[in-house]
């Protein structure tokens, strides 16, 4: 086993221990924890056998499996940030509905 | 123009005030003088004594607890409005760079047009004061804002309009900073409401500039514009 296989496959390794703690304290819901854990052995899986990521790469026309893991990072970490942005907006515009509803509430002298 | 046709109790006037105890005073002052009772100050959570200035005077004092940018405290005095019987609504800035006189011009076509909503216009009227950088921003804003809405306006980020009130029935504005600008133009257009430009007079001070929006936001804007017109 490479130095690299080894530092890799550890944090996997703690990642799947963190994300099944989350699930049993409720944390996280069965079908994330179903997701998380499907990501994280295939990562698991590509870190002990390299070699196999390269069938998987040429059958998308890819060289390299390497290549093909980063492509497909990009594409997960820009849906992440979509949904994050997504998310953060609703958040600013519910927090500005509850300023709002308190301004409404509390509001200063009536001279009309 | 005939003041009769104008009356100034079915007129309200709408301020939005971020930390601005410096000029404040002054802008009620001025408004209250000219014979304009109906007025609803929105304090955007400023940390400064804007709100212990302002509730010394007769006036209508609304306070968000936090800072949420001007279209939120915009939405916030108009839905305070709407629960009132007023015929028409001014957008008055709080930093003193628009003119209380204006506000005659400006609500006369509602008045007498029945027009919907009329909007200011500082290159139709003056400008005072304006870096150059700010016109050649507010100019390209205008050029973008016409192609996108397919409007004709020679002013489209102006603080300083008017509206019969019942325009808010439909208008809500979503964004809640200075991005609110562009959705009034589009929802404007998109729900066919009559409107009209009167020439008004702006004097940016050093205060305003340096309070106003910094030119840098300009690309938020834009990106918003784009993305509310051809994804939302």
């Amino acid at each position: 086993m490479l130095k690299y296989q080894f530092v890799f496959g550890i944090v996997v390794v703690l990642m799947i221990i963190r994300h099944s703690l989350l699930f049993k304290r409720g944390s996280l819901k069965l079908r994330k924890y179903i997701i998380f854990l499907i990501f994280w052995f295939a990562l698991l899986l590509a870190i002990i056998f390299p070699e196999e990521t390269n069938k998987i790469a040429r059958f998308f026309n890819i060289t390299r499996g390497a290549d093909f893991f980063i492509y497909i990072s990009i594409m997960v970490i820009f849906y992440i940030l979509f949904k994050l942005f997504e998310k953060l907006e609703k958040i600013e515009r519910d927090l500005t509905k509850i300023v709002r509803e308190i301004a409404l509430m509390n509001k200063h002298d009536d001279t009309f | 123009m005939d003041a009769t046709l104008i009356d100034k109790k079915n007129i309200v006037i709408l301020i939005t005030a971020y930390n601005e105890e410096k000029v404040v005073s002054s802008v009620i002052e001025g408004l209250l003088n000219r014979g304009y009772k109906n007025v609803v100050i929105v304090d955007d959570g400023s940390t400064d004594k804007t709100y212990d200035i302002v509730k010394r005077y007769p006036v209508f004092l609304l306070r968000h607890i936090i800072n949420r940018g001007k279209g939120a405290s915009l939405q916030t005095g108009t839905e305070f409005i709407l629960k009132k019987n007023f015929h028409v609504i001014v957008h008055f800035d709080a930093d003193g760079q628009h003119n209380p006189d204006d506000i005659e011009k400006l609500v006369e076509p509602i008045f007498t047009e029945g027009v919907d909503v009329v909007l200011g216009s500082r290159f139709l009227g003056s400008v005072k004061n304006l870096p150059i950088t700010r016109k050649i921003i507010l100019k390209m804003g205008i050029v973008f804002c016409n192609i996108l809405y397919g409007v004709k306006l020679t002013d489209v980020h102006n603080g300083l309009r008017a509206f019969k009130s019942h325009v808010f029935e439909k208008i809500y504005f979503t964004e809640d900073r200075f991005a609110y600008a562009s959705e009034l133009l589009e929802k404007i257009v998109k729900f066919g409401f009559k409107y009209k430009e009167v020439p008004v007079n702006i004097a940016y001070s050093e205060y305003s500039i340096k309070k106003g929006q910094k030119n840098i936001n300009a690309i938020n804007i834009f990106l918003k514009m784009v993305m509310r017109r051809f994804f939302a």
